[in-house]
This record gives structure tokens, sequence and C-alpha cells, in this order.
């Protein structure tokens, strides 16, 4: 791929980037807003403290924060109700700053999909560390999204995640895809 | 965008935009500013000369940093300590601490149960319960649980599935 002012970066959340989270909005709808609130508040550092949660942020070539994504483990019997207990790997929160929502126009390097493409990547990465570690997690990649937010939902299809409206929790659908491995 | 700001009826949600507009409009927004200087003490300045700046400075906590600062002017107003507190609402001292301290986030219920606690409304305590809604739920898929029937009927169709010829492509680290 050509470089592009607007490629984006992605490094680990640490604790020297809470200055820089102060200021990140995510907008003004409420999945919106609770995005903001997940990465500003606590829940961001339950989520890799007790979860083992990966937190990204990205960045421009300013440094300037464009937004966050996330990936991590739950766990579920399979198959149910009397299968073993496998890992399912799951995108708790992403979000991106509102001044950088539906930009560039280039599509090819719009900021959500590079974001979505890096966290993608990344539990493909993980799966085959699980594969060849002989741990037991399936092939899916999982994620909840509120069923108002219709931007999401079909940013999310576009990289290939299916709807499951049937299954839900409270007001959260679930959407999942099968995954390879790296290339 | 003040008068936004300053009237009563606009949402804690609109009021964040115009906040964030005039705070680019002045490059308040230190992150996106191109100087090679803090702007800190230009916002500081700012914020004494204008109420509304002022009220702009302090805007940008999270939820979780105004139901801390909120929940103990109350509980200094109403002379409740943590203990008492703790024991009117059905939990332990250490986890109001931790909310106090900002270490945990309080989920709906709790500020359902502090607010009938300290008779206020719970939106005095946390604005936006809608938010507060979907961050439990965001930290409740995240728990191992028993998974629902219609969760495996879709694990089951996914798992039959292809997976998805879509590239995916790591990106380059900015401290490099």
């Amino acid at each position: 791929m050509d470089e592009s002012p607007y490629q984006l970066y992605a490094d680990l959340l640490t604790e020297n980037d809470r200055p820089d989270l102060a200021q990140f909005e995510c907008g003004t709808d409420k999945w919106a807003e609770a995005s903001t609130e997940w990465i500003q508040g606590s829940d961001v550092w339950e989520s890799i403290k007790k979860k083992g949660t990966y937190v990204w942020l990205f960045r421009n070539d300013q440094g300037v924060l464009v937004g966050f994504g996330s990936l991590g483990f739950t766990r579920r019997k399979w198959p149910p109700p009397d299968g073993q207990h496998g890992n399912l790997q799951i995108i708790p929160m992403l979000g991106l700053d509102f001044h950088f929502q539906g930009k560039p126009p280039d599509r090819q390097w719009r900021y959500s999909h590079q974001l979505i493409s890096h966290v993608r990547y990344e539990a493909m990465k993980s799966l085959a560390q699980h594969v060849l570690s002989g741990r037991n997690t399936l092939p899916l990649l999982m994620l909840y999204v509120h069923q108002e937010n219709a931007a999401a939902i079909k940013l999310y299809q576009t990289f290939g995640f299916t709807a499951e409206p049937a299954a839900r929790t409270n007001d959260h659908i679930l959407m999942l895809q099968k995954l390879d491995l790296p290339s | 965008m003040l008068e936004i700001i300053e009237a009563d009826e606009t949402s804690l949600a609109d009021r964040r935009r115009a906040v964030s507009t005039i705070r680019d409009a002045l490059q308040l927004h230190e992150s996106r500013a191109s100087f090679s200087v803090s702007l800190n003490p230009l916002e500081f300045g700012a914020a004494h000369r204008n109420r509304s700046i002022d009220y702009l400075a302090n805007e940008q906590d999270s939820l979780e940093a105004r139901f801390a600062v909120k929940l103990k002017e109350l509980m200094k107003a109403k002379a409740i300590s943590q203990s008492q507190l703790a024991s009117r609402v059905g939990c332990s001292q250490p986890a109001i601490s931790q909310m106090l301290n900002r270490q945990c986030r309080p989920q709906r219920s709790t500020i359902m149960n502090l607010a009938a606690a300290l008779d206020v409304e719970p939106t005095e305590l946390w604005p936006n319960l809608d938010v507060a809604d979907i961050l439990d739920t965001v930290a409740a898929v995240q728990e191992d649980s028993e998974m629902t029937q219609a969760e495996a009927e879709a694990i089951r169709r996914a798992l039959d599935k292809p997976a998805a010829n879509i590239p995916a492509r790591p990106l380059p680290s900015h401290k490099k």
C-alpha cells in the first residue's frame, strides 16, 4: 500500500497516555458517549487488568489521537451446555474521535477502516498463537453493538461481521465472523 | 455556542459538542495544536476571564470523574460517612471509597441505590443513565458466562461459514 498522510499508527495504551485521553470525544449519541466514557474512565483499566484486554490508541503522523480499539477474551462452554470452556475473542469497545469520523474521503485510508483492519489482524495473530499453544479457542471474532447504531452495524458488515439480532444482551446485538489465520 | 452551553434546556451531549467546537475555534485542544508551547496557561487565563469557558475547562471531565465529585459533595452536605452510605446502599465501605477515588465505575443499579440513599434524583449523580446502561452491557458481555441458545446458534452458523475474505492490515507503531 502506498504511503499516505492519512496513515494511522497503533500503540498499546499505557498510563502515560491518560492526558491525551482527556480531550478525546467520540460524539453525542449515547453509544458514542459510552465509548468516550469507557476509554476515559476506569472501565478500560478494569478490562485490561481483569480480562487481559489489549487496547490500542491510534494516532496520525502528528501524534494526534484519532481513535482507540480493543481486543479481549471471554470464556464460554462449547458446545453448550456441557462442553469444555473455550475462549472467544471479543472487541469490547472501539471509538473514533468525532473530528475524524467519515474521514478522509479516500475510503482506502478511512480512519475507521484502518482501525478495524488493525484489530482484525491482531485477532488473527492472537488466534494463531492460541492454535500453536494448543489452547481451546474458537476461530471467531465477536462484538456487541447497540441495535440503534446503524452506522456501526453497516461498518462492521463491510468488514465481514454478520449481525445476529436474535442473540442480544439488553439493547445490544451480537455480530461475529469466522477468522482465518493471518497471511 | 456560549448561548447553547448556558441554556438550561441544552442536553449534556449537545453541551459537550458545543464545548469542543469552541475549544477548537480557540485552539484550546492542546493535542490538536501545532504550537511548541503548552496551551494550558492560555486555557487557564481564558477560563478566568469568562465563566462559560471556565465551564468548558471542567466540562471535559469524564462522567465518572464528575460522579465522584458530586457524590463527595452530597455526602459532605448530608454529613454521611462512607460506612453509613455503604450500609444504606448495601455495599462495602471499600466499594464506596473506590468510587470516590475513581477506581471503579458505579453500575446503574448502584447509581439508583445511591440516589435513593442520598434522596436525590439519579441523574444528579450520573446525568446520562443510558450511558451507564451501555457500559454495564459492555462489561457484562466480556464476563465468562453461560451461552444463551441464540448465542450458540449464531456461533454454529458462523463456524459453518468460510472466513471472510477481507484483508486485515497491522498498523505501524508511532513510537518507532
